[in-house]
């Protein structure tokens, strides 16, 4: 087990390591970047009289790495950084500073509506086994990222949407509503335009999408006799429709989908999205 | 490192695997078992107490195929919309309506001052509701009956089915059930108020010193919580289901 002292780091803060991680590879995690960068730049605006804590400012003095889980064979990409973070303030004390590490990702709103009745709804949610939440199907707008090469919405969700639907999301057909949402409220810190779920423990944030389109009453049809039935397939995730006025109470449970009908329908009221 | 094999228990994850017995579940011709846990890390609270657990679930089929099976636990949390309206202003409005929002640093989210709904975490003794007033108590100074609260997230959820017979999920919403545990019931409470005695919120600093929490108080009008709250997922949450159930009447 080793450690190192981060580079360009004064004072001096030292990363503890586990096995079977090396500095290279945590320093390359971009969730590890994108996570110390803001975290420094926060710090270092305490340096502003008019910061709550000028007169006794936080400083990091070390980072332990905890565990390590590998989307894959060890070392060839990390997915979770589970670290405690030593944030001290002399005399004040410690923050909490266990950080469940593992970046932003991407969900979107899909919403279908007949040209024959436009104040009809249809959400495409993905349902798919949570081990962590105890669950085997558990409703969700589907998650992944976006791919910067194709620019479109990547991942297990789209991929599945794609092969039920064959709908591809292409990055220029989607409105990207949390960066709408914050638009007025930028961050001073440098926080992602994005909704964090569960700010105390983890880094995670989630930029929210609305892919909006309107078809045919015929394509609406049987999109609900292909996602309406019973699943058949032994698939992973399967695709449903769902009407919008049932998203709450069907979708409820899972904060993306909350966080998702709140930004649309309050940017549907504003008349920023029609 | 020792190991133990788990005592016949059922907790939610044996519930669900179990529905699998039902010769429409989707996965019933090759249902998937929990086989293995593997515990990580372990961070205390003090005292022996457990406060986060670090797991790697097995979670797989006989032929070989796995569920995705991190699992960052920590239990469930409370999370309360505290809506404060001057007393002056006639009662069945919307109108000057203010919500209390907290700030304070979120070192996993790079932040010093990040601003949510007040939240805690839940400890084992108590109702969700007992938790919420203590909560709201320690962050806001507010004292709360819990009958003065109503639980948004069971209003809401009450009549959800499950999409495959009968799991037992917590009332409450999930920030993140791809990773972690964590399940949040979602209050609501408000009050009227002087209007003098409203502005005594704005920028009060509040929290347990001695557990190293440092929050500074803000009011946001009702109207602009989505825009002012939109980093936070439990305000987002707590806006949908406070409009939705007004819009149908329920609060």
């Amino acid at each position: 087990m080793l450690s190192f002292d981060l580079p360009d780091h004064t004072p001096t803060v030292t990363v503890h390591l586990v096995e079977d991680l090396t500095k290279e590879q945590l320093l390359a995690f971009p969730a590890f970047q994108r996570w110390l960068s803001t975290l420094n730049s926060s710090l270092a605006r305490q340096k502003y009289s008019d910061h709550a804590f000028h007169e006794h400012p936080y400083i990091l003095r070390k980072i332990t790495i905890q565990s390590i889980d590998w989307f894959g064979p060890p070392g060839s990409k990390l997915g979770f950084v589970k670290l405690k973070a030593e944030v001290k303030s002399d005399p004040i004390g410690m923050l909490p500073g266990v950080v469940f590490l593992r970046g932003g990702s991407v969900a979107v709103l899909m919403i279908v509506r007949p040209r024959d009745a436009r104040d009809e709804r249809w959400v495409i949610m993905t349902e798919q086994p949570r081990i962590p939440a105890g669950s085997l199907s558990f409703m969700e707008i589907p998650a992944g990222m976006m791919d910067d090469t194709t620019r479109t919405f990547a991942g297990v969700a789209a991929k599945e949407i794609k092969e039920e639907v064959g709908l591809t999301l292409r990055e220029d057909e989607l409105v990207d509503m949390t960066r709408l949402a914050v638009q007025g409220h930028k961050s001073p810190e440098n926080l992602a335009n994005a909704m964090y779920p569960s700010p105390g423990g983890c880094d995670e944030y989630i930029a929210i999408f609305l892919w909006e389109k309107e078809m045919d009453r015929l394509e609406i049809e049987n999109l609900k006799d292909k996602l309406m039935g019973e699943r058949t397939e032994q698939e992973k995730i399967t695709v449903r429709l769902l009407n919008y006025e049932r998203l709450l109470e069907v979708g409820g449970r899972d904060a993306k989908t909350l966080a998702a009908w709140s930004l649309y329908e309050y940017l549907k009221r504003t008349r920023e999205i029609s | 490192m020792s190991t133990f094999i788990l005592p016949n228990s059922s907790p939610e994850c044996q519930r669900s695997l179990a529905t699998q017995i039902s010769a429409e579940h989707t996965f019933h011709t090759s249902p998937y078992r929990l086989r293995k846990i593997e515990v990580q890390v372990v961070d205390y609270f003090g005292k022996g107490r457990i406060g986060f657990l670090k797991l790697q679930t097995d979670v797989s089929n006989d032929d070989g195929e796995k569920l995705p099976g991190c699992v960052f636990m920590r239990g469930g949390s409370v999370g309360m919309l505290v809506i404060l309206q001057p007393d002056d202003i006639p009662p069945g409005t919307e109108t000057e309506k203010q919500v209390i929002l907290t700030i304070q640093p979120r070192i996993a989210a790079g932040s010093l001052s990040f601003s949510e709904i007040p939240a805690g975490m839940l400890d084992d003794s108590g109702t969700f509701s007992g938790g919420a007033a203590k909560e709201i108590q320690e962050e806001t100074g507010l004292q709360v009956q819990e009958s003065e609260l109503i639980d948004m997230t069971a209003l809401a959820l009450s009549d959800s089915p499950t999409q495959e017979g009968e799991e037992n999920l917590q009332q409450g919403v999930y920030p993140s059930p791809g990773g972690c545990d964590e399940y949040i019931p979602l209050f609501l409470y408000e009050k009227r108020i002087p209007r003098s005695q409203m502005r005594e919120f704005q920028g009060k600093l509040t929290g347990l010193r001695e557990e190293g929490e440092r929050i500074t108080l803000k009011l946001v009008r009702l109207e602009r919580l989505w825009g002012e709250g939109a980093r936070d997922g439990k305000t987002l949450a707590a806006w949908a289901l406070y409009s939705g159930l007004k819009g149908e009447g329920k609060i």
